[in-house]
């Protein structure tokens, strides 16, 4: 209660808000009296107070009846419904609800088939772009044809017990060995043979130290920058060490 | 709702029957009695309240929000009220405008007690024909004589919702008194 309310004569509406929060405890005896003087000053507040107040009456004497004979049972059943046996929670849950299990084992199916679907979409859609795939790069990809060759040649010597001679190493590596099998499959590489490097430019073939007893081969991509430097600068290079 | 009856149903949830054992001592009277303003009976008054008890321990696990125990609680009490309802009208054996058992005339000593025990029950029978809102808050505010403030958190509901219901719930129950 304000002073404002304590000192002025209260309007009805002021009264109404009043006995309102006189429900509860904090009216204070200030505002206790400035209520009671308005409700003598004026008898429509006073019937609507005393109306209230009777219900009040009416209210507390229903209750304090209730509260007498409404007595919790102390013999209350609650184990009567399964209680006390909190229902499980996380994965446990589905193991207690078959419906519920199969429900999520086929969520989780189509959540893996979509996901796969996606992946597979963006791998080919990021393929045809060029970024990724085993034929990512054209450096990458003389790389491995590089070793390609190098292997076959590798193959060759073991079964003839000498390198091809450059002029003739494609159609010497296009023939087969004792087994039947080509030394190099010409239907692997595109255009088939000779074997082209990443950037469509043909491989260079050397065999260095010719006069040893062990010669050894080099194979040369003139690289990115389309410029034969002998391997060095950006040519890729594979061979015998 | 109070911290302690969400601490309370906390452990309830988990097994603790002493912890809903004091949920259903603290609430007994308050289901039992806002049953009884809608059935008109006491014994099944209480046979709801029991019933509402088992029905929600049983449920507890399910319970989200255990600040929100109470308003759970009075809306199990409340369906099981109205199937008890429906099934009193199937059987035509009493309807719910008819008196209950402790309105017919007593032949009780203590002429006083009767009297007031009559009061009681009549104005138990107003309450009970005032909207199910005022009805909580007349029986939180006077039959556990919680504040409006308690009563507000109880109900998650604002203090001033609560007074201004409160001061309605009086005026109408005092319609109903003096028009019967």
């Amino acid at each position: 209660m304000d002073d404002r309310r304590r000192d002025a004569p209260l309007a009805c509406g002021e009264v109404d808000a009043i006995i309102r929060e006189a429900l509860g405890p904090e009216t204070d005896a200030a505002g206790r009296q400035a209520i009671e003087a308005h409700l003598r000053a004026c008898g429509r507040c006073a019937r609507r107070y005393e109306g209230i107040l009777e219900a009040d009456r009416a209210a507390a004497t229903a209750f304090r009846w209730a509260r007498e004979t409404f007595r919790p049972r102390e013999d209350l059943p609650i184990e009567r419904a399964g209680a006390f046996a909190p229902l499980p929670r996380g994965p446990f849950v589905l193991a207690r609800r078959p419906l519920n299990a199969i429900l999520a084992l086929a969520g989780i199916f189509i959540l893996c088939a979509l996901a796969m679907w996606l992946a597979y979409f963006a791998y080919r859609f990021l393929s045809e772009k060029g970024h990724v795939g085993p034929d990512a790069s054209p450096a990458r990809v003389t790389r491995v044809r590089l070793r390609i060759v190098a292997a076959a040649l590798v193959r060759y010597r073991i079964e003839h017990g000498a390198l091809p001679e450059p002029s003739i190493v494609w159609r010497e590596l296009a023939t087969r060995d004792r087994d039947g099998d080509p030394f190099l499959d010409p239907a692997s590489f595109s255009p088939g043979l000779p074997v082209r490097d990443g950037f469509g430019r043909p491989i260079r073939y050397e065999v260095v130290d010719e006069t040893s007893r062990a010669p050894r081969f080099r194979l040369i991509s003139s690289g990115p920058n389309a410029s034969d430097e002998s391997g060095g600068g950006d040519d890729i290079v594979e061979g015998e060490r | 709702m109070e911290n302690g009856d969400a601490k309370l149903v906390i452990l309830a949830q988990r097994g603790d029957r002493e912890a809903y054992r004091t949920l259903v001592g603290k609430y007994w009277r308050v289901l039992s009695a806002l049953a009884y303003q809608t059935i008109g009976d006491r014994e099944e008054a209480e046979d709801v309240a029991q019933e509402a008890f088992i029905r929600a321990f049983a449920a507890l696990p399910r319970l989200k929000d255990p600040r929100k125990f109470f308003p759970w609680l009075l809306a199990i009490m409340r369906r099981i009220s109205l199937d008890r309802i429906r099934a009193r009208r199937r059987r035509r054996t009493q309807s719910l405008g008819d008196l209950p058992e402790e309105i017919q005339p007593s032949t009780g000593s203590d002429l006083e007690a009767v009297e007031e025990r009559d009061e009681a029950i009549a104005a138990l029978r107003a309450i009970g024909r005032l909207p199910e809102r005022d009805r909580i808050v007349l029986t939180l505010r006077y039959l556990l004589e919680y504040e409006p403030h308690r009563i507000a958190e109880i109900l998650d509901e604002p203090d001033g919702t609560i007074r201004n219901r409160i001061f309605r719930a009086l005026h109408r129950l005092r319609r109903l008194l003096d028009h019967g």
